[in-house]
């Protein structure tokens, strides 16, 4: 069943297993190879090296044979031409050439007609035995009327060798060979020898390498293993879920959450020891229901999460597995202490997972399935189900606000001395037809989904293009602190910073606040003019934390606290603390409620400064507060 | 100084010997026949028959062929270490030696012939007429 978790990155795996062995392959093929590439290598450095003195080889030629089909025959018949040759052919020499010499072929035996390291002073031409090799190549000169470059292995003192074809009249008359030193072949190959050695070590440190990460690979998983899987049951511990989080495409899987009813009393009879004995034995019953693609997990101590693979498997079908387990643990007779033991489960099921948003979301589904089972008399299952309507209206919404329905409404913050209007909150609205749909009915069913922050940024888009129209219009729009981590949306508000002197961002609070990421998106802001406000503070998730690890500009008090303002000495004295604090911290207050004149008065005395509510106006569409 | 001068006479020759090709020596020199027996060499100069794999004779009197003769007063046939040995003596058979880094080997055929010695026809491009000792001799009808 979990077999196939153990390698969490089993394609890494393979990768790595693939590369070393095709690197093994490698090195044994280079190494089998090197002397070949090693020997065309070695002549096409030489072929290089010798350019210059082949260029000039050329000219000494042609100064020897001087356009004269007949020059062998005049050579050979004149010592003096011969010395004059000879002369020229010295001229070549330099300190990695050996001898230059010119050999013609008569009657089958080969003779050497000019010396460069002729010292006598008549040159006399004699009579030559090349080696094999040199025939060899004198052969392939003759043949392919070109110069040929060879390796002297057997000759010590040499290198390797010239062989020119003197061609007249496109027949070849004789050879000019020139023999290069061992030193200077030692000295271009010795690179050459090196860096081959080079190639082969870099290979193999990368199979040293890759057998290292093979075997950090193994390791790592093993340790994984040790720490995901429970070694009496074989079933995954809660950390593989929770680590694994992201990688699971939960989509994939039908979810059911299960419970052992009362198993807290068989604790409290047995001790944990028999307790833990009889949870293994039911956990390795259950598992053989199991198959290889399906997750088993101990969620908790006697609560197991089901991720049962759809694939191949209907909704029919799964309910039955389900069933079976069910069935399968009350049927058991579990031996304790000499009595038979019986126990029963209950199934919390969800079914169409492909609606949730998370993973955490469809659990959550489960587990109200769960409670369902747990209140019906246990030993049960029961199914969350999201009933048809319910889907139809959730993607209506996303398709109203995809469509560019979303308009925004105002309502108007006033300063409380002279009733001048600061700025105006941005309300949502989604238009449908004829019909407006608000915040509290479009929020709840896009909650933790994308379309969440999509909203967000129809929001900010909107506004934009109004501040954009009016350059007298301030306004404040609502955003969470999700989205105020969410790059997509700082970089539209960034992109829009001509507008950021006239946009104050109220933040509703969320749960799980990072305030190190939240306080360092509003740095990012600040700098191009928006302001920051908390906003709803005294009421949710909102805390001091806020006020004590935010750079905030406004806090804005709910109005669950402002409404009972001027009869609630609780009240009173709440808002008393905040304004000292705020007051102390440069951070301005607005109230929110400011229903009647009362409340109004109240926050006068406290000397807040901007208020809010129906005493003022109610939000109203743009084109209503400009009229 | 002395001892410098004694130590390099002793091992040039050594070292001169190390670049000569052994095995094609070894070939030529066991596949000299004299009416078709095998012969027996004989030379002075140890360092370099001891690198031969041929039949040694233990003294010079048994021996058919000498290689490298210090004396030039050998009536025995004789292996030369140069070409012009082989043109001055008439005793010599062949001669043995390196030229342009590679190993010369040369019999003159007369020569051979007169003494009884015969050499497979394989190796024939070791063999020389009497007539190429001399330097004009074999082109004599170049055109």
């Amino acid at each position: 069943m979990h077999k196939k978790f153990i390698f969490q990155n089993i394609r890494r795996f393979y990768y790595y297993i693939v590369s070393y062995i095709l690197v093994c392959f490698l090195i044994f093929y280079i190494y089998k190879n090197i002397p070949n590439y090693e020997n065309g290598l070695k002549l096409t450095l030489l072929s290089l090296s010798i350019d210059g003195v082949d260029a000039s080889s050329d000219k000494l030629i042609e100064k020897i044979v001087n356009s004269d089909p007949n020059f062998l025959e005049k050579n050979i018949k004149s010592k003096y031409l011969r010395k004059k040759n000879e002369t020229l052919l010295k001229e070549l020499k330099n300190r990695n050439i050996l001898s230059i010499y010119l050999i013609f072929q008569y009657r089958g035996r080969v003779f050497i007609l000019l010396d460069s390291n002729n010292r006598d002073k008549i040159p006399k031409i004699s009579i030559f035995i090349p080696e094999d090799m040199d025939m060899e190549y004198i052969h392939r000169a003759k043949e392919s009327k070109k110069k040929q470059i060879y390796i002297q292995k057997d000759i010590d003192i040499l290198g390797f060798t010239l062989v020119k074809p003197i061609v007249i009249e496109d027949s070849v008359k004789a050879f000019l060979v020139i023999d290069y030193t061992q030193k200077s072949y030692n000295s271009l190959v010795s690179l050459l020898t090196l860096s081959s050695k080079i190639i082969i070590i870099f290979l193999i440190l990368i199979v040293i390498l890759l057998s290292i990460l093979i075997l950090l690979f193994i390791k790592n998983a093993y340790k994984k293993n040790r720490l995901y899987i429970n070694p009496k049951t074989g079933t995954f511990y809660r950390n593989y879920l929770s680590d694994n989080y992201e990688k699971i495409d939960f989509t994939n899987y039908y979810i059911a959450l299960a419970d052992i009813d009362f198993f807290k009393r068989i604790n409290d009879i047995y001790g944990h020891k028999i307790g833990d004995k009889i949870l293994n034995a039911i956990i390795i019953k259950i598992a053989e229901k199991i198959d290889g693609n399906d997750m088993f997990i101990q969620y908790g101590g006697e609560e197991f999460l089901f991720l049962i693979y759809k694939k191949n498997l209907s909704i029919k079908k799964f309910k039955i597995k389900l069933e079976e387990i069910r069935a399968l643990v009350e049927s058991l007779n579990i031996k304790v202490r000499g009595e038979k033991l019986k126990v029963t489960i209950s199934i919390g099921a969800f079914i169409q997972t492909n609606l949730a948003t998370s993973l955490q979301d469809a659990i959550q589904k489960a587990d109200s399935a769960l409670y369902e089972s747990k209140h019906s008399g246990r030993n049960r299952i029961s199914y969350f189900d999201i009933s048809k309507r319910r889907i139809i209206y959730r993607e209506r919404l996303k398709d109203l606000i995809e469509k560019n329905n979303l308009i925004c409404f105002y309502q108007p913050i006033k300063n409380l001395k002279d009733f001048s209007t600061h700025h105006y909150e941005a309300l949502f609205r989604l238009k449908d037809r004829d019909t407006l749909i608000y915040p509290n009915e479009i929020l709840p069913e896009l909650e933790n989904s994308y379309f969440y922050s999509r909203i967000s940024m129809k929001i900010i888009e909107y506004n934009v293009r109004l501040l954009s129209l009016d350059r007298n219009f301030k306004v404040s729009i609502n955003l969470t602190s999700d989205d105020l981590v969410n790059e997509s949306i700082i970089n539209l508000l960034i992109k829009n910073r001509k507008v950021a002197d006239r946009m104050l961002i109220e933040i509703l609070e969320t749960k799980n606040v990072d305030y190190t990421k939240l306080e360092n998106s509003i740095q990012r802001l600040k700098p191009y003019g928006y302001k920051i406000c908390i906003d709803d503070y005294g009421s949710g998730y909102s805390n001091l934390s806020h006020l004590l690890n935010l750079s905030i500009d406004y806090l804005k008090i709910d109005g669950s606290i402002i409404k009972n303002i001027y009869h609630d000495k609780k009240a009173h004295a709440l808002i008393l603390a905040l304004s000292i604090f705020c007051k102390q911290n440069d951070i301005i207050i607005i109230a929110e409620f400011v229903e009647n004149r009362e409340i109004l008065n109240t926050l006068k005395k406290f000397e807040i400064e901007y208020g809010q509510g129906y005493y003022f106006d109610k939000p109203k569409p743009y084109k209503e507060i400009k009229k | 100084m002395r001892l410098k001068n004694l130590l390099l006479i002793m091992i040039i020759p050594v070292l001169g010997f190390t670049n000569f090709n052994i095995e094609k020596i070894n070939e030529l020199l066991s596949s000299i026949k004299k009416h078709e027996k095998s012969i027996y060499y004989f030379s002075n100069n140890r360092a370099f028959i001891s690198k031969l794999s041929i039949p040694k004779s233990r003294d010079l009197n048994s021996a058919d062929i000498i290689i490298f003769p210090k004396s030039k007063n050998i009536t025995k046939s004789v292996i030369v270490n140069s070409f012009e040995k082989l043109k001055s003596n008439k005793n010599s058979i062949g001669a043995i030696y390196l030229k342009k880094g590679r190993t010369q080997i040369l019999f003159v055929e007369e020569r051979l012939k007169a003494r009884g010695f015969s050499l497979s026809k394989k190796y024939k491009r070791y063999i020389i007429k009497e007539c190429y000792l001399n330097e004009f001799c074999p082109f004599n009808n170049i055109n």
